[in-house]
């Protein structure tokens, strides 16, 4: 890896026809053309274009919504590799993911990264919720959020159930066992819920095409909606919590308590309060390339 | 309010009826189409073992024996004439329980059984359940999974 000639590449790239119409702007080198870069990408415009230096700080988030975020990319894309060898049929399931274990070329690894994953995700969503709650992130204006986080913590343990099952060996079939009948004992709706849910009375065919059915597309299909609705959430709430909120230059207005002497976008009036308000401009930084930099560090970390 | 929420305040019957219409025809296509889901979801037919199945002559069973039979997960229990059907399904939470050398004993959270099947241990609520067992035409048992008997009522030969 030697970098100048590659930058140079790059930017020659990036000044073609083909480069300007992927990339809309070149490499940014201005303030302004740093916010420029992080509105008018696709990927980048989910981040917002300055960022609060505190929120920068890895001490404070521990940057652990981030690595259940990255988990769940990994998952994804495993679990959608695994997808082309596995067959949810109680005489092929168990021989299937043994064939990935043991016959098919990196099966055991991306098996073994899919579990793994899984694992470590519950545990850093549990974190994660375990660092919104101490640093109070869950109080005004993050409510809904919050609400929002525990929603997916629950579809996480969803998809960590649903997904227990599918290798169909003793293990799966006895907790499942154990877990139906968990929810067998929930007041009134439980035998019908345990019916409902494993399509019969015992784990079966009907149950193992259920949870691959509720594993496959249905909690992933609901987790992609709220992991969106969060994320967006996150922005439009201002960021990351911050100790001296309080003390910002202005906490929030209403639309009504709006200056009349500055004009705003149709979007920051649909929504009442402006995205900078709340925000003292001298603490903050572009995000590129400090808050994207950050983000691919740990991407490459969870990566490894 | 502002003068041009007036308008507001002037609905007419007729658009009171029209929204009412609306809103109540929405309602009922929703909930009707998800009370189809969700019946959709409720299996009618089920592939699963009968619940009522014959176990062999009563010749097949010893004087005195307990034998496991792991498709049905019951035990067959002879003792002289007498025969009994006890569930190896633990109460708690569906494991199967083993037979002990006094009783059952489930693995998966320890639950204790005596002979009777009542409660000695752990977590299981409720005691083991007793099936029916009755003599077909052609001399053979027959246990009834949905028939559940006390543990007093034997099949006596």
């Amino acid at each position: 890896m030697n970098a100048p000639p590659k930058k140079c590449i790059w930017k020659w790239f990036v000044q073609t026809r083909v480069g300007r119409s992927i990339f809309r702007v070149g490499l940014p080198e201005s303030k302004l053309e740093r916010s420029q870069a992080m509105v008018s990408s696709f990927v980048l415009h989910m981040q917002p274009a300055k960022v609060h230096r505190h929120s920068l700080k890895a001490s404070y988030s521990l940057g652990l919504g981030l690595i259940s975020l990255y988990l769940l990319m990994i998952l994804v894309g495993t679990g959608t590799l695994l997808m082309f060898y596995y067959v949810p049929s109680t005489e092929r399931a168990y021989n299937t993911m043994k064939d990935l274990q043991f016959v098919i070329s990196a099966g055991l690894v991306l098996r073994n990264m899919h579990r793994w994953a899984a694992h470590l995700m519950v545990f850093f969503v549990i974190l994660h919720m375990c660092r919104v709650f101490y640093t109070g992130a869950y109080k005004r204006p993050r409510e809904f959020n919050w609400v929002i986080g525990v929603m997916l913590f629950l579809i996480t343990l969803g998809l960590s159930f649903t997904g227990y099952l599918l290798p169909w060996d003793q293990l799966a079939f006895w907790a499942i066992t154990v877990g139906a009948n968990i929810a067998a004992y929930a007041p009134v709706v439980g035998p019908k819920l345990q019916y409902l849910l494993l399509g019969g009375h015992t784990v079966g065919q009907e149950a193992l095409t259920r949870f691959y059915a509720l594993h496959m597309i249905v909690l992933p299909a609901i987790t992609f909606f709220l992991v969106s609705v969060h994320l967006w959430r996150v922005r439009k709430d201002g960021g990351l919590s911050r100790p001296g909120e309080a003390g910002d230059v202005v906490e929030r207005m209403g639309l009504s308590e709006l200056p009349t002497n500055k004009s705003y976008g149709l979007m920051e009036l649909a929504r009442g309060s402006t995205p900078q308000v709340g925000k003292n401009p001298d603490e903050e930084v572009s995000s590129w390339p400090h808050l994207i930099f950050r983000e691919l560090l740990l991407f490459l970390v969870v990566e490894l | 309010m502002e003068p041009n929420n007036n308008n507001d305040n002037n609905v007419s019957r007729r658009g009171i009826f029209q929204l009412t219409l609306g809103w109540v025809a929405a309602a009922f296509a929703a909930s009707a189409s998800a009370a189809g889901a969700l019946r959709f979801l409720i299996p009618n037919v089920l592939f699963e073992p009968s619940q009522q199945f014959k176990v062999g002559k009563p010749d097949d069973y010893a004087d005195g024996s307990v034998t496991f039979m792991e498709e049905q997960r019951v035990f067959l229990v002879r003792k002289g004439n007498t025969y009994r059907c006890l569930s190896a399904v633990c109460t708690h939470l569906g494991c199967t329980v083993n037979r002990a050398e006094t009783g059952y004993h489930c693995p998966c959270h320890g639950s204790a059984f005596d002979d009777q099947g009542s409660v000695k241990g752990g977590p299981a609520p409720r005691a083991l359940e007793w099936f029916a067992v009755t003599l077909s035409k052609d001399s053979r048992l027959v246990v009834d999974k949905n028939l559940r008997v006390t543990a007093d009522k034997y099949l006596v030969i």
